[in-house]
């Protein structure tokens, strides 16, 4: 049976489940769902169109995790694909760092498939726009500074999975210049990107650069599904908060189910 | 055919190995843990895999950097130098010998630790730069930071404990509620994502191929 403590947040799982089901039916029959608007990924057609000004590269990079990192990295890769096609369209330098070695492949997939679709394919080239530096988090941070310092990057877009290494990072890229769009969902180094970077996209929002940015109705149907449990959880905690008040411990009993 | 063993058979994969681990998460069993484990294990023996690849893929394309004279290219012989320098002792000896070790403490650690001591000095550009009166919202952030900046600060805090109190207070009934808040989005988030991507609703990942069929 469900494991001791899991029932409450399987029940709250197969509910999240079940409105999003719900939400993305209804989007097939033709509900439509309004996305708030995100500056940090709106801003990212002007990163690309101010290196290509410049005529100087760009970076997009999903992060020091790989695919086990889940959602983080997938939302991560997302930026990337639509960065690089953006990039192929507009004839701007690309340069995409990667430290995870399995994420290596999928990266020059999704970047060389960026190019054939964009009707570029001999401006792809792996060699110089998809670099490995290295799984280790020190020598991945003095490669990509190093980059940047060397290359003067015009634009840098971090969306992904970022730890200590962040405020290095933000600040060298802040340093040469480098327009920066940063998102990330550590929220101990949330703080380092807001300072230096010119838009940051805070927890949710950057895992929602998925649907936001394919404008597919069914993604988007998701966050709407999304917000509805803010509200339920924000409704719990006011909740919660009162009944505390008045001493029961009647929903902490009923969420440690 | 592209369209299968590019697009659908990646999804399937996905879909059958996320339900069956959060199944195995909920609901454990002694069959659900065999092939929880057994999809683990696997992971980690492709992502070995990967790593092999990855090696020889760094081999050629250094290679290439080096033959064809790229800029910078001294670094890519330097990078074959290492590489290859782990590789003859770490194979035969195995990585938890005294020599692989010694080399690993000797060199990858200092430096590692080099640049994590960097950090602070990089914390202190960014915040000369951000904290700074320019505007209402600014001093709202000033004014907080620079108490538990003085809360943190040994010769202030050798006479006064005041701003440690202060400074825990904001970390404790400002920050963390505001980080608690972040967290429930991101969970949901996470939520989210993670099912687009067991439903194939989220294509990012493999470079939207529908589109490119």
């Amino acid at each position: 049976m469900i494991a001791n403590g899991m029932t409450t947040p399987f029940v709250i799982l197969l509910f999240f489940v079940g409105v999003l089901l719900f939400l993305i039916w209804q989007s097939k029959k033709g509900m439509k769902f309004e996305m708030k608007h995100l500056p940090g990924l709106d801003a990212i057609e002007e990163a690309v169109g101010r290196a290509t000004e410049m005529g100087r590269p760009m970076i997009a990079n999903p992060g020091l995790g790989g695919l086990r990192r889940g959602p983080v990295t997938i939302a991560g890769l997302s930026v990337v694909t639509y960065v690089s096609r953006l990039a192929a369209r507009k004839g701007t330098g690309l340069i995409v760092p990667v430290a995870n070695p399995e994420l290596l492949p999928v990266v020059d997939e999704i970047v060389k498939t960026s190019y054939v679709m964009e009707g570029a394919p001999e401006a792809f080239d792996p060699d110089s726009q998809i670099r490995w530096l290295g799984d280790n988090q020190w020598s991945w941070t003095a490669g990509l500074q190093g980059i940047a310092e060397r290359e003067r990057v015009a634009s840098n877009i971090m969306i992904g999975d970022f730890a200590a290494e962040a405020m290095i990072l933000a600040e060298t890229f802040a340093r040469v210049g480098a327009f920066q769009v940063g998102g990330l969902t550590n929220t101990y180094q949330i703080p380092f990107f807001v300072a230096a970077c010119d838009y940051t996209l805070v927890g949710d929002e950057m895992l929602a650069a998925g649907a936001y940015l394919s404008g597919d109705p069914e993604q988007i149907a998701t966050i709407a599904a999304e917000d509805i449990f803010k509200l339920i959880f924000v409704g719990v905690i006011v909740v919660g908060i009162l009944l505390g008040l008045s001493g029961s411990t009647a929903l902490i009993s009923l969420l440690g189910a | 055919m592209s369209a299968i063993v590019k697009k659908n058979i990646p999804l399937i994969v996905t879909f059958l190995i996320g339900i069956v681990l959060v199944f195995e998460w909920f609901i454990p069993t002694d069959v659900g843990n065999r092939v929880g484990t057994g999809i683990r294990e696997s992971g980690i023996i492709i992502n070995s895999f990967a790593i092999m690849a990855g090696v020889i893929g760094l081999y050629l394309n250094e290679a290439r950097k080096i033959m064809r004279r790229r800029d910078d290219w001294p670094y890519s012989v330097w990078m074959i130098v290492v590489v290859s320098l782990y590789i003859a002792v770490g194979v035969p000896l195995g990585y938890q010998s005294d020599t692989y070790q010694w080399i690993y403490n000797s060199i990858l650690m200092p430096l590692g630790a080099t640049m994590y001591g960097a950090i602070s000095f990089y914390i202190a550009a960014a915040a000369y730069r951000v904290l700074k009166f320019r505007s209402l919202q600014a001093i709202v952030l000033l004014l907080p930071a620079m108490i538990l900046i003085l809360g943190n600060t040994p010769m202030i805090t050798s006479f006064w404990t005041g701003f440690v109190d202060s400074g825990s207070w904001i970390m404790s009934y400002i920050t963390q509620p505001v980080y608690t808040g972040i967290m429930v989005g991101v969970a949901l988030g996470t939520m989210a994502t993670g099912v687009r991507t067991l439903l194939g609703l989220e294509t990012g990942w493999l470079g939207r191929k529908e589109e490119a069929e």
